[in-house]
Order: structure tokens, then sequence, then C-alpha cells
């Protein structure tokens, strides 16, 4: 019994004890900030170390998550990638990260580009990886390395080495000249795929990034087409008698959702690219329209008036289970599924004020991330991280492409060269 | 990658060549009128003496081309209906000519939206010329949503003249 | 000694004391047992309640900087627009030849990561003397490692006397230290935001200082480590902790306590509050 009793009172002891010897604290708030990270030119090639690491600076500082340190502050010069640097003197700049990189000329004329990423505090190489491409490639390079830097900081995978189809704008808003073009994640290579001579709207990229499906005034019904990058072909898409619209392809690339008006009225099909057989997924006398496949190709959501104003619906992606899902403030339209699966993003109205939102699956959670009033059309980062939207000035200015974090941090302009609207974000370029 | 960078190439080279080629595989072509002379119907005194009857700027001018619609509405108001009367009567005093219905919508809507919404006016405008004995092959509808805006300012004076169905003569038009 | 009891003994001495609650026996085991119980109830009672004296989850220091998400989100909506992007002109296709879309060529296969530089044994001693402590560095590949070899839990190897030493710890002067580390990390500490579920980023580390208030020695848990060695954005989270635990030293903390904050277990980063803004 007794030793039942100094049983009972150790355990006593030991029950009380951990919380009393240590010191439990829990950090709830914090302050988001950029990380301090310092990129000096790469060594080797002078103009292609220098070209090299500027993108990748401007990639980084761009996510918003990354603050690239001037290097005229810079109190060690990088001459030697192999070595390791004397982490006291990035510190003192506040670096916490530390970026070295090399760009050689190879004997067959290619470039090499090595780099490593350094822990300042840490003290240790978190990244070493090396590149070789032609001279003209080093632009994607140098996205590649922005994608290694970024997903091994932030555990995320990156968004730089990819592309924006969108719809660039000349001319008096009441005659519009609308252009469909394409251009790389920063701005930088900029081409038109289309001259100008009729309107386009809603590009939208295949999962390959081969192939964009937008709609068309081409002929005299405005029209879904296909425009093949391989191939360079373009095809309406399926044999529709009206006009169809708001295109956007299943996960797997083997199917496309579109609107179909017939008689006034407008549904949500799915034709089947590689049967082209064609399912009627709503039936609805409401509009119906701007499907988006869930990543899983297993739901869609939409938008429909059917109640009244335009709200977000979702269905299975055979068209049975339609429910609403948003029950916010005005009208909700242009779900588009985040890749990762977990989040809708959308444009609400509110009178004549349009901003994005994001919102769970289910509908709930609704945070509006853009603060323009003529925010609409949002596309997601490929991953899922970073949005970019429409983003009209009124008064018949024109538009602008704007990108915020899903967070609501770092909304910022998208350059492109002149009005330009309707983005649509590639996946990672394979 | 490589596919990718070798096709693009060519496909930019060849995007407006394709593109045209497409025009005329995929759609006929409807500029062909039938024979203006085939006006039979005695015009009424026009206003203007140099405006042709029959043509395309006759319907414009002295018939009316333009209806309007309330907000997120796409029914025909009773202040138009006259207005189309004019529009079906012409129409079938001149009956080679063909028409397409333009729907257009303000700017508060998604693209999206707006598009679905301009094809209900649209329709909604032929099925009225349609009901006034006009017959359904001479009039096609297309929708341009928001993305034709007459008036560019954000109140409702704008908006309300952008809300609106257009009837254009596609063919078949004295000239 | 008891174990001179036979069980018989025992256990009419235990039916005897239903009846009879004042015997001559009777009195000192009910006493005993109810004292080492009532005893139990309390340290029970005190473990749990303990938690929220040291660590209240909404104790309000909160530091009068303190930027909120939507706060920053309001900034960034004033941000004046970039500048114009002057005459980016889009070469025409039909016009000249597009420029290359620079996709030729590459050979995305990065090759395997290059072998990494044994740093420690090119470790220079220190030479700042704000950072004495040149030991507390982390590397994470390191920490992960351990795992093979979990780190032997701390509790039952302490002395019963600390836990009595501590009592006069657990009250608000505890709460206040606990608040004043806190307010001191906070401003390092960049809240991850990324992970689908929120539940990847809470990291929990054991903290050691010295009595200058700089890092001794900074762990994760096992069960962090665990979760960072399978998990990207646990890896991130617990390195995004590391760099606000040591870029916000030394802690400015009361000497006279050292003894309370000599140990911080754990050390806990948890953002989804932050993320529900």
């Amino acid at each position: 019994m007794k030793k039942f009793l100094v049983l009972l009172a150790v355990l006593a002891a030991f029950a009380a004890q951990p919380a009393l010897a240590q010191l439990r604290v829990d950090v709830t708030q914090g302050v988001a900030q950029p990380l301090p990270i310092a990129i000096p030119d790469f060594v080797g090639d002078p103009q292609a170390g220098a070209n090299i690491a500027g993108v990748v600076r401007a990639d980084l500082e761009r996510s918003g998550l990354f603050r690239p340190l001037d290097q005229k502050g810079f109190a060690e010069r990088v001459t030697n990638i192999n070595a390791v640097p004397n982490f006291g003197s990035w510190r003192a700049i506040t670096a916490q990260g530390l970026v070295t990189g090399q760009v050689t000329q190879q004997p067959d004329g290619r470039l090499r580009v090595d780099f490593r990423l350094w822990d300042v505090y840490g003290e240790s190489q978190m990244l070493g990886l090396q590149f070789f491409t032609t001279p003209e490639n080093w632009r994607r390079i140098a996205h590649m390395v922005s994608d290694a830097i970024y997903e091994r900081i932030t555990g995320e995978k990156g968004y730089f080495d990819t592309r924006i189809v969108f719809i660039s704008e000349t001319g008096p808003a009441t005659r519009r000249v609308k252009r469909l073009a394409i251009m790389d994640q920063d701005g930088a290579n900029p081409i038109f795929l289309t001259n100008g001579s009729y309107m386009v709207l809603t590009p939208r990229f295949n999962p390959t990034a081969q192939m964009i499906a937008y709609m068309s005034y081409i002929a005299t019904k405005p029209r879904v087409y296909l425009f093949d990058i391989e191939t360079g072909k373009q095809e309406v898409l399926g044999n529709f008698p009206n006009m169809t619209f708001s295109p956007r392809f299943s996960p797997d690339g083997n199917r496309v959702a579109l609107t179909l008006e017939t008689g006034g009225n407008s549904d949500v099909y799915v034709m089947d690219l590689r049967s082209r057989s064609v399912q009627r997924l709503t039936t609805d006398p409401g509009i119906d329209t701007a499907p988006s496949f869930s990543p899983d190709g297993r739901q869609i959501a939409f938008e429909s008036d059917r109640g009244g104003s335009q709200q977000v619906y979702v269905m299975n992606a055979d068209g049975s289970g339609q429910r609403r899902i948003s029950f916010g403030a005005g009208n909700n339209g242009t779900p588009v599924w985040s890749p990762r699966g977990d989040l809708l993003a959308f444009t609400k109205q509110q009178g004549s004020r349009f901003t994005i939102g994001v919102m769970r699956t289910d509908g709930s959670g609704e945070r509006l991330i853009s603060s323009g009033g003529r925010d609409e059309g949002p596309t997601w980062a490929p991953n899922g991280r970073v949005l970019m939207y429409s983003r009209g000035l009124g008064g018949g200015a024109g538009s602008q492409i704007w990108s915020v974090d899903v967070t609501g941090r770092n909304e910022r302009r998208v350059l492109t060269p002149g009005s330009a609207s309707d983005p649509a974000w590639s996946p990672l370029i394979q | 990658m490589i596919r990718f960078s070798s096709s693009m190439k060519f496909a930019c080279l060849s995007a407006v060549l394709v593109l045209g080629a497409c025009t005329h595989k995929q759609e006929a072509v409807t500029t062909a009128p039938p024979p203006a002379a085939a006006a039979p119907a005695p015009a009424p005194a026009p206003v203007t003496s140099s405006i042709i009857p029959g043509s395309a700027e006759d319907l414009r001018v002295n018939v009316g081309d333009t209806v309007h619609f309330a907000l997120d509405q796409y029914n025909v108001e009773e202040t138009d209906k006259a207005l189309l009367g004019r529009q079906a009567a012409w129409l079938q005093r001149y009956p080679a000519v063909r028409v397409t219905i333009e729907g257009h919508a303000d700017e508060r809507g998604t693209r999206e939206y707006n598009l679905a919404l301009g094809a209900r006016r649209a329709n909604a405008v032929k099925e009225y010329l349609v009901s006034q004995g006009v017959s359904t092959g001479r009039v096609e509808t297309v929708s341009y949503g928001k993305e034709r805006p007459i008036c560019t300012s954000s109140d409702e004076g704008c908006w309300s003249q952008n809300r609106r169905g257009v009837t254009i003569v596609s063919g078949g038009a004295n000239s | 000694m008891s174990s001179n009891h036979n069980p018989t003994r025992a256990r009419a001495a235990a039916t005897y004391r239903r009846t009879r609650p004042t015997t001559s026996r009777g009195p000192r085991y009910g006493v005993l047992v109810s004292v080492a119980f009532h005893g139990l109830v309390v340290a029970a009672a005190f473990f749990t309640f303990s938690r929220n004296f040291e660590t209240p989850q909404d104790s309000n220091v909160v530091p009068v900087d303190l930027v909120t998400i939507a706060d920053v989100t309001n900034v960034a909506a004033q941000a004046p627009p970039a500048p114009e992007p002057e005459k980016l002109d889009i070469p025409m296709p039909a016009l000249e030849a597009p420029p290359e879309p620079q996709l030729q060529e590459v050979e995305p296969a990065p090759e395997p990561p290059m072998p990494k530089f044994d740093v420690k044994k090119e470790v220079k001693p220190v030479e700042k003397p704000a950072e004495p402590k040149k030991t507390a560095s982390v590397n994470f590949d390191a920490l992960l490692n351990k795992l093979t070899t979990p780190e032997k839990p701390v509790k039952n190897a302490r002395p019963a006397e600390r836990a009595i030493a501590g009592i006069g710890s657990g009250n608000a002067m505890t709460a206040n230290i606990a608040d004043a580390l806190k307010s001191q990390i906070y401003r390092c500490w960049s809240p991850p935001t990324g992970a689908p579920d929120a539940r990847d980023l809470v990291v929990d580390y054991a903290l050691r200082l010295n009595p200058d208030g700089t890092v001794a020695s900074l762990q994760l848990t096992p069960g962090t480590q665990m979760a960072a060695a399978s998990n990207a954005y646990t890896r991130a989270a617990a390195e995004a902790a590391s760099r606000a635990i040591y870029q916000c030293q030394p802690y400015r903390l009361p000497a006279e306590r050292y003894n309370v904050w000599r140990e911080i277990n754990p050390l806990r980063f948890d953002p989804r509050q932050m993320m529900e803004q």
C-alpha cells in the first residue's frame, strides 16, 4: 500500500512537472514581411550572369515573399561559388538567404548555370542545382532557378516558369480591338496570336499549355475555338448550332466544358475532345455559364441566375447534384477552382462594384482579396497561391491585368504592352 | 518543351493565315445579296430623299433599329413594341432582307453572364418579330455582352443606353 | 513495512473502514488515501490550468506596431499603380519574324543536387559578439537526420523539486515573461501561409536561452521533426520560425527570473489565427 502511495505521489509530481519546469510559449502573431535575400550577379559570363540574376531577383521580388537586397550594400564579393560564403558578412547586411550562381559557356556553345541557395543563419546549403541551355534561352533557366528557390524556402511549388494568355486591347471602348496574345509570366516575350480583325474573349490554357480554348467572333456566330500551339492550327470546337462561350479544359485536358446558347437560353455542356461527343449538364431556363472543373475532374463549379441572381453553383461532372454554394452579399460569378482544390476564386458584384474573392468549395469562408472596383475573371497560378484578374479602369479607359496573393497581400499590376484583360495562367511549362 | 517552342514559332507566323482559312471553312460567307432591284412594294415617301427605301439606312433612320431593356431583364418593353412592329412591317415589305439582332448588356455583370444576357435580349427581339409575322429564317441573333458599349461612363444614363437590342440588316437590302 | 501485511488483513481493513470510519487504524489510511487523491486532483487541475496561466491564449500583449493582414492589404491597395510599360510594342507575326519564344532545347532536368558542403568543418570562429553561441546555428538537414535517434524525453529525468520551485512561477509573472518573449519574437516572424492544411504550419521548438538572452540551443520537438521530414510546408514553416528566433535575439527578459525562461518548450509558432483574418 505504501508503495502504491509513493507511486501516486510520483505520478502527481510528473503530471504537474513539465508545465512548471519549462515555459510554454505560443507565438500566434507575426509580421508578414518578405525574406531578405542576397542574389549577387552570377559569376562566370558577366553579361549572362547579370541577366539571369536580374530575372531571378525580379521574379522573387514580385512574389511579395522575398526582398532581394541591393547589391551595392554587399560586403562580400562572390567570386567562387564552390567556396563556403562568409555568412557573418551576409548577416551583417540582414540577408537571411543567399544565392550564388555561375554561368559558363560550354565547348558545345551551351550555357551551364549552377546555383546554390544558402541559409545564412543556419550556415548551410539549402539547395544546389545545375542547368544547361542554349544561350538565347537564359530567361527560362532564370525562371527555373526562381522556382527552385521559391519552392525550397516556402515549401510550395513555384510559378515563374509559366506563361499568360490574355486579350490585348487597343482602340476606343466602343470599337475596341481585342487580340489573343501570349507572354511570359513576367511580361517578357509578348506575342500576338490573332490579328485583331475580329474580337476574341476568355482564352484558357489546357493542362499541358499546348492548346488554348477561347471565344472568337471570326465567323458570323461567336463560337469557342481551339488554338493548337503545337501545329498552329485553329478549329471551331464542335458543331454547335449557336453561340458557344466560356470554355474551360478538364484537368486531364480531354474535355472542354463550355456554354451553349440556344433560343436565348444558356446552359453548360461538356465536350469530349477525342470522341467529340457532347453532354448537356444543365437544363435550367436560367443562365448557366462559366463552368470550371475541380482539379480531380469530378465536380464543376458554374454560375447561374436560376435563383433570381447570379450565384455560384457546384455540380458533379455528370451534371447531377446541382447546388448553390454562394450566399454572400451581391452577385457571385465566374467561379474558378484552385489547382489545389481547396478554394474557389470568383467575381463578386455589388451594384457596379466588382471584386475578386475566394471561398471554400462549400461556399464558406468567403474573403475578398482584390481592391479594385472593376476586378473580374480570376485565374490561378499553378501553385494555387497567386491569382491574376482583369481590372477595368472605367470610363472606357481600358483595362489592366493585376495579380494578388491568395491572402490578399501583394496586389500589383502585371505589366502588359497596352491594355489587357482576361488573363489565363498556364501550368508550369514541361 | 521542344515541341512547344518550335510549334510556337510556327503558330505565330501562321496564325493569321490559318485563321483566315478557318473562316472560310467554318462558315458560309453571307455577303452575296440577292439582286437589289427586287423590292416590289412601293415605298412610302421617305423622310429624306437621299435614303434608299429598303436599305440598311432606311431601317436605321426611318424605322428605328434599337430597343432598350431594364437591368438584368430581357423582356421587350411595352414602349418598344410599336418600334418592333414597324420593323416587322418593314421586313414584310422587303422580303429579301435578312437581319441580325445584336444583344448588348451594360457593364454590370461578368463577361460570361453578359454574353448570355445579350443572347436572351437578342432572342427576345427575334421572337417578337417572328410573332409579328417575320419568317424565323430571316432573323439571326448575336450577343456582344458588354463588349460593344455605345457609351462608356458608369452611370444609369449610360447603362440604359447600352442595354439594347439592335436590328442590323445583314443581307438582301437595297443599296 | 506494508509489505508484511497479508492480503486478508488489508482487505479486512478496507471492509472495516467502510462501516467504521473512526478506528485506530482506519483514519490513518483514510487520510493518507484521501490526501493522495486530493493531491492528484489538485495536481491534475494545476496541470490543466497551468497551461492557461502560463500561456494565456488570448493574452493581449499585442505590440503597438502589430500589423494585421488587413492593414497590409489596405496599404497595398493604396500603392500607386506601377508605371506604364512604355511602348513595349508587340511585334506582329505578319510583319516580322516573331521573337523566339525562347523555349528551345531547354534541358530542364536539373542534374542531381551538387554534393553538399560540409559546413561544419569550415565554420570559422564567431566574429560577431552579438551572437556568441555559434553552436546555436541550425542545420535543418542535420535536425531531420536526428529522427533516427530521437531525443530522450527530458521530462522524466527532472528532479521533483524543480516542480516545487516552479509552482511559484506558474502565475501572472510567468505569463508576463511568456508575453515578453512573444512580443520580441513576433516582429521577426513572417508567418507561413501556404499550406492547404494550416495545421501543417504549426511547429514546436525546444529553445534554451543563455542568461544574456541569446540562443543556447534550438531543437525541433520530435513531433515537428517527424512532420518536417515528410512535409515540405512544415519544413518551410520550421525554417521560418528558426529564422525568426535567431534574427530577434538576444531577448531582453528579467535576469532574476532566468530559471523561468532558460528553457522554453514548446515554443510554438501557430499562424492559424493570422490566416483567418
